[in-house]
């Protein structure tokens, strides 16, 4: 069986040492197939946004082993880590993480300016996610002119224009519309059927529907898998 | 070169706050560097004093008399200090370059005057290794005037008005920057400022013959008359000449000329260089603020590019060269102005230099990386996913 992220008893401790330490994750272990469509669920504070942090590289763990494409990178360095960010995973955030004052493309383009993309292939590349999640229209809008649903696709269209194996998603649906919040869920369900593996964080039941499996994070430690 | 565009992009889009901090950059320059120039002519001033050979020299300085509105008067009592043995003096004149309107100040100084104040030359020698051959005098000339003669150059000019006395000038040195002319203020209120005035128009000479051989005579301005005399008892001197001069002006040792200098001078020097300095204090606080509020703007933006595959190094290097940008252009700016208007206005009190700059520039730089490293750390402590959340 091929996981592309295995967590092996991982921990994460905030202000190690310190009064206010915080014992975020408590010995987690998780494995991650290609192409799976995963729902991490808990509760406001369990921990399932620090999973998230450590499984898209953003953070370290404080023990334990994070094996992605079986490479260990509990260890790396922070260009590593940042290299592995921009190849390999793609973030959509429940506020859509997108600097409002810029256009939609300048958006998208994030990615690949921090790859090492040549320049002249940054707007066709852009242009092409864009159509994919249907926002190419809006290409040299400005983000704040934009709808909320038309923001979270612009943030799909980021996540996905380096071409990325996987993506993951903080409360994708969290400030969206039931309507829209279906459209979006479609858009990503869509996208793990061409193979995409999605790792989604949310306490929505509606969401856990269109994962194939969902993971519970209570207290930091995953109590049903 | 990615780095550089996200920087000026991000410039582009906060130009109103940008254009603020660079206003506080280019005044807590131009305030801190006021503030060294001040410090750096009080202690240049102080050395030039205790380092001359003027040490044991008694100053004769008028204080009862305008001379300016009584010329007669002026002249008989100028006749009797010239008549006191050991008076050097220094006469002033003004000339007109042969082929255009400009003048200049030439300032004749007396047989032996020239032997006890050596100036710093940048090239070239000092006027008592040379001598008037063939009517051709030689003369030293200031800094700023470099740029046009070197040494061996010959300059024509007339001593009148109506271009009738023709002189004929050799360079035979140029003064080191600063320059500096002896002279003296009338009225008692004794000015080191104005002892040691910075001059940027006067030729120094010693006699001054004009084409036809003829001596040329200058004025004796009353504040410039000035007595070098290494004398054996300085005290009986100065009685003598008190009672000689009595009524007409007094006379004061270098002693009492840093004395006065040390009262008058250093508290005004300091008083400017204190206001200043809290001027600089309270822009650079500002500017501070200013650098902090417009990081953490950013810090939502920062997190954005970490998330998407900027490392830690790119995200500060772009917060680097952003505020690179914002304080060296109108540090250099401002620096600039400060040099140039100094440059023009010839009697300035101030000694603007690259140093103070760099110093300042260093000091405004480190509040700025003070602020950043502040932003930066929340960033990394707390994520960037939390830093999206809440600075949304």
């Amino acid at each position: 069986m091929s996981f592309i992220i295995e967590a092996i008893n991982i921990s994460k401790i905030y202000n190690e040492g310190s009064n206010s330490q915080v014992h975020a994750l408590r010995n987690v272990s998780i494995n991650i197939k290609k192409g799976d469509f995963i729902a991490i669920r808990g509760r406001s504070g369990s921990g399932k946004s620090t999973l998230l942090n450590v499984l898209g590289c953003l953070d370290r763990v404080t023990s334990g082993k994070i094996i992605i494409d079986n490479i260990d990178i509990s260890r790396n360095k922070d260009k590593k880590l940042s290299l592995i960010r921009n190849k390999k995973m793609g973030f959509v955030l429940q506020d859509f993480g997108l600097i409002g004052g810029r256009t939609v493309l300048d958006n998208v383009s994030i990615p690949l300016v921090f790859g090492d993309v040549k320049q002249r292939e940054i707007k066709g590349k852009c242009m092409e996610a864009l159509k994919l999640v249907g926002v190419d229209e809006f290409a040299k809008k400005i983000v704040n002119q934009l709808s909320g649903g038309q923001k979270q696709r612009v943030a799909i269209a980021r996540a996905i224009v380096n071409n990325p194996e996987v993506i993951l998603a903080d409360e994708p649906t969290g400030a969206l519309d039931t309507h829209t919040a279906i459209e979006i869920l479609e858009m990503l369900k869509h996208l793990n059927k061409n193979g995409k593996t999605l790792i989604i964080v949310s306490h929505d039941n509606i969401v856990c529907n269109y994962c194939n499996r969902t993971v519970n994070i209570s207290d930091g430690s995953i109590t049903v898998s | 070169m990615k780095i550089l565009k996200l920087s000026i992009k991000n410039l582009k889009e906060r130009y109103f706050v940008y254009i603020i901090i660079a206003l506080q950059v280019w005044i807590a320059v131009f305030a801190f560097n006021t503030s060294l120039g001040q410090l750096k002519l009080y202690t240049f001033t102080k050395n030039l004093i205790a380092n001359s050979k003027l040490s044991d020299s008694v100053y004769i300085c008028f204080d009862n008399y305008d001379f300016s509105k009584d010329v007669e008067l002026y002249e008989k009592y100028l006749k009797k200090l010239i008549n006191v043995k050991n008076i050097y003096h220094i006469e002033g004149i003004s000339m007109f370059f042969e082929n255009s309107n400009l003048n200049f100040d030439c300032f004749m100084y007396s047989d032996g005057l020239e032997d006890n104040i050596k100036y710093k030359l940048s090239s070239g020698q000092w006027l008592s290794n040379k001598k008037i051959v063939g009517n051709v005098n030689p003369v030293i000339i200031p800094y700023s005037m470099s740029y046009k003669y070197k040494v061996g150059d010959k300059i024509t000019a007339f001593a009148d008005v109506e271009k009738k006395v023709k002189v004929a000038m050799e360079v035979v040195g140029i003064l080191e920057k600063p320059e500096y002319t002896l002279c003296m203020n009338i009225g008692g209120d004794i000015d080191l400022n104005d002892l040691l005035s910075i001059s940027e128009n006067t030729i120094i000479s010693g006699k001054i013959k004009d084409e036809q051989g003829n001596f040329i005579h200058g004025f004796i301005q009353p504040g410039r008359v000035v007595t070098i005399d290494n004398l054996k008892n300085k005290d009986a001197t100065v009685l003598q000449w008190k009672n000689e001069l009595n009524g007409i002006c007094s006379l004061q040792t270098i002693e009492e000329l840093k004395e006065a200098y040390d009262i008058r001078i250093k508290d005004k020097v300091s008083q400017q260089m204190v206001i200043n300095f809290i001027l600089f204090l309270l822009v650079t606080a500002g500017l501070g603020g200013n650098s902090l509020l417009s990081s953490f703007r950013q810090i939502r933006e920062y997190s954005i590019y970490y998330m998407c595959g900027a490392s830690w190094k790119t995200c500060m290097s772009i917060r680097l060269i952003t505020d690179l940008i914002v304080i060296v252009t109108p540090a250099v700016i401002s620096f600039a102005f400060l040099k140039i208007s100094t440059e023009l206005l010839s009697k300035s009190d101030l000694i603007i230099d690259i140093n103070n700059f760099i110093i300042t520039l260093g000091l405004i730089i480190i509040v700025f990386l003070i602020s950043s490293l502040i932003v930066l750390s929340r960033l990394y402590r707390l994520g960037p996913i939390s830093i999206i959340r809440r600075y949304e």
